[in-house]
This record gives C-alpha cells, structure tokens and sequence, in this order.
C-alpha cells in the first residue's frame, strides 16, 4: 500500500509528464499518423534486410527519381501509378534480381479485387509496366514476391485482422514470405498464426526492441537468400 | 532514486481516473479510445479442466480488467504513443538515412478536410523537447516498474 505522500508524488510525476509540450502533441498525434509511421518502418526493415542480403537499395521518388528529399510516404493506400506526389519506393537489386519494395499500395488478386498490401515487394519490370501504363500491379504469377500486413496497436489485439489478412494472401499467387507484423506481443495473435500455412507472425517488432527486428530482418534476409 | 511503490487496487483506480481526465482535457481521444476498447475486450483466461469436468466446452473465458490491470493497460499505450512512435521516427531516419519525411496522399481520392487526418510530417512523430519526455518518463517508471513499460531499448 502506497502513502499519501507517495500517491501525491506520483500523481505529480505523472502531470508533468503529460503536461510536457512534446508529450501534448504526441499524445494528440491521430492514429492513422501512428499506423503509417509503423508501416514505413517495417519498410525500412526490409531495406535493410536487402542490405544484409548482400543487396543494394535506392531510395526513389516517383517523379524526382533517385535520393527524393523529402521522402514522400502515402498517408493512405493508393495506386503504384499515381504521380500525384513524389511517392517513395526502393529499387533494389540482389544478384541477378531486381525488384522494389513498396508502402501502401493496391495489388489486383486472382479475384480481380483490388487489396491495399501495407509493405509489399514486386517485381521491378512488372512495376515499371504498371507506372508506364498506369495500371494496376497483380498479385499473382510471381510479380508479388512478399507481403506484409503492418499493424500498430493502440488497444489489446484482438484476432480481426489476422482473419482478414488470411483472406487477402488467399487472392493473391504464390508468396515467398507473407508475414504479419505487429508492434505488442500478443498470445491470440501467436496461438491464431500457429496453425501452418499461416502467415508468419512478427509480433512486439519495435525499435526498443533490438531482438525483434533482428529476427525480423534475419527472416526476410535469409528469404531473399534463398530466392535470389 | 525514489522507492518503488505497490499500488492496491483502489489507489490504482484513483490514478487511472486523473490520468484518463487528463487525457481528456488534452483532447488526447483516440488515445483514450484505445484504453476504452481495451477495458471492453478484457482478459482472457484460460480456466483448469478440473472447473468445466467432463462437458465438452471451451476453455477460454473472458473478465473485466481490474483497476491494477486497466492502469498497466493505459500505460502500455502511453509508451507506444511517448516512447514508441519517436522511437520509429528515428529508426526510419537511420534505415532509410534521410532526415526528411513526410506523409501525403493522393488528392483526387480525398476531401480537402480530411487532409489534416491523413498527412503528417517526421517532426510530428519526434516533436522538439522529447528528451524531456523521456525523462519525465523514466521519473514516473521508477515509482512504480512494474506497471509502466521500460523506456528504453532492451539489450537481451
């Protein structure tokens, strides 16, 4: 049991933690802003397993080509075509491959639906085709290589969106890595993805923790390595 | 450094009201929308084949959070928003080796006033003065660790 005192103190330390400017606007931050931060993180990741691959990665932009500045991430999922903004994607070669990574963009499924991948990686002659031709990229026929459904928590998981994520990599082709990526550790989540054919889960990937995106990298690395 | 504290169940209430009426007068909704969906999706807890016997039923049930459960809740969203979410901004600066970044849409697809919801730049997620709250943090951990989650990385 705590004393008067002591609850009076931490009551204070707390206020001056939420009363700190910085801490005002992060707190009043929208979560859109939070899940696509998450998103290009995760995207970041898979650059840098690229690299550990032995890989070479260019950052571009859409219309400003090589190096963008800023680097232009979409706050909402769109087409691979659009030119509407300096979009950032990464062109990557690892041996006689080539391909790109890209954040939030739509894929057309076996179905014909469209479906928005938070982190995908596609064939780079095939993306080339979609953004000379402004189409749409597919998700079959070996032009999506990996994907990933990228979620930042603000609440206890719950088992929604691995349901749905399971239905989406159903409409797509053959992947060589489907992982589903989450910032908390969640045992529903991990008991949910246990069953095989599932997709991987990276669950409690963040930067304060080092071992996560270790893990998460060594997994896309050693696919890469295997593929390439 | 001062001592930890034990919360009981009641003081842990008490905390967790000021801070949510806190939250509140910051505007900090969504914030406090993902504690609120939290305490609605409880705990789950699996039960002893000794308390269901032979009937065959399932062996997951769901309770409300208590108040010592419902506070290390509010906390763990606090340290995605106060400590996580600058932690990504940084990770994305040192991955992508770019200081500038920012989000945007396609402005056929989207209203005008909805834009503020949409786009968002990296000072944003790493606003000026984040040390202070780093430290204010460790400050409010070090009274009670076994409620709020460590602010910084965990080397294993």
């Amino acid at each position: 049991m705590a004393t008067a005192q002591e609850l009076a103190t931490l009551r204070a330390a707390i206020m001056t933690l939420l009363s700190l400017p910085a801490a005002g606007r992060l707190l009043r931050l929208n979560s859109n802003t939070c899940e696509r931060a998450y998103e290009a993180y995760v995207f970041s990741l898979c650059c840098e397993a690229v690299r550990w691959a032995g890989g070479t990665v260019q950052l571009m932009g859409i219309q400003s080509g090589r190096s963008p500045r800023p680097v232009v991430f979409r706050g909402a999922p769109g087409s691979m075509a659009s030119r509407d903004q300096d979009f950032a994607y990464a062109r990557c070669s690892l041996r006689q491959k080539r391909f790109e990574l890209h954040v939030d963009v739509e894929y057309q499924g076996s179905s014909g639906a469209l479906h928005e991948i938070d982190v995908s990686m596609c064939d780079e002659t095939h993306a080339a085709a979609v953004r000379g031709t402004r189409s749409t990229p597919k998700a079959t026929g070996n032009k999506l290589q990996m994907v990933f459904e990228c979620k930042f928590y603000e609440s206890t998981p719950g088992v929604n969106l691995g349901r749905t994520f399971v239905g989406l990599i159903s409409d797509c082709g053959t992947l060589r890595l489907k992982g589903f990526v989450a910032n908390v550790r969640s045992d529903k989540l991990a008991q949910y993805f246990s069953k095989s054919s599932r997709p991987q889960p990276f669950l409690g990937l963040n930067p304060l923790d080092p071992a996560s995106e270790e893990r998460f990298v060594r997994n896309v690395e050693q696919e890469l390595r295997r593929w390439a | 450094m001062p001592d930890a504290m034990n919360l009981l169940s009641d003081e842990a209430g008490t905390i967790l009201g000021s801070l949510l009426e806190h939250l509140s007068r910051h505007e900090a909704r969504e914030v406090i929308d993902g504690i609120d969906e939290s305490r609605r999706l409880g705990i789950e807890e699996r039960m002893g084949k000794e308390e269901v016997g032979s009937r065959n039923v399932g062996l997951v049930r769901r309770r409300p959070p208590t108040d010592l459960e419902m506070l290390r809740m509010a906390f763990e969203r606090l340290h995605q928003r106060l400590i996580v979410v600058p932690a990504l901004a940084r990770s994305l600066q040192r991955y992508l080796g770019a200081r500038e970044m920012v989000w945007r849409v396609d402005r056929e697809f989207v209203l005008e006033d909805r834009l503020p919801a949409l786009e968002a730049k990296i000072d944003d997620l790493l606003p000026d003065g984040i040390e202070n709250v780093l430290m204010a943090y460790e400050q409010v951990r070090e009274l009670i660790p076994d409620i709020v989650p460590p602010g910084k990385a965990e080397r294993a």
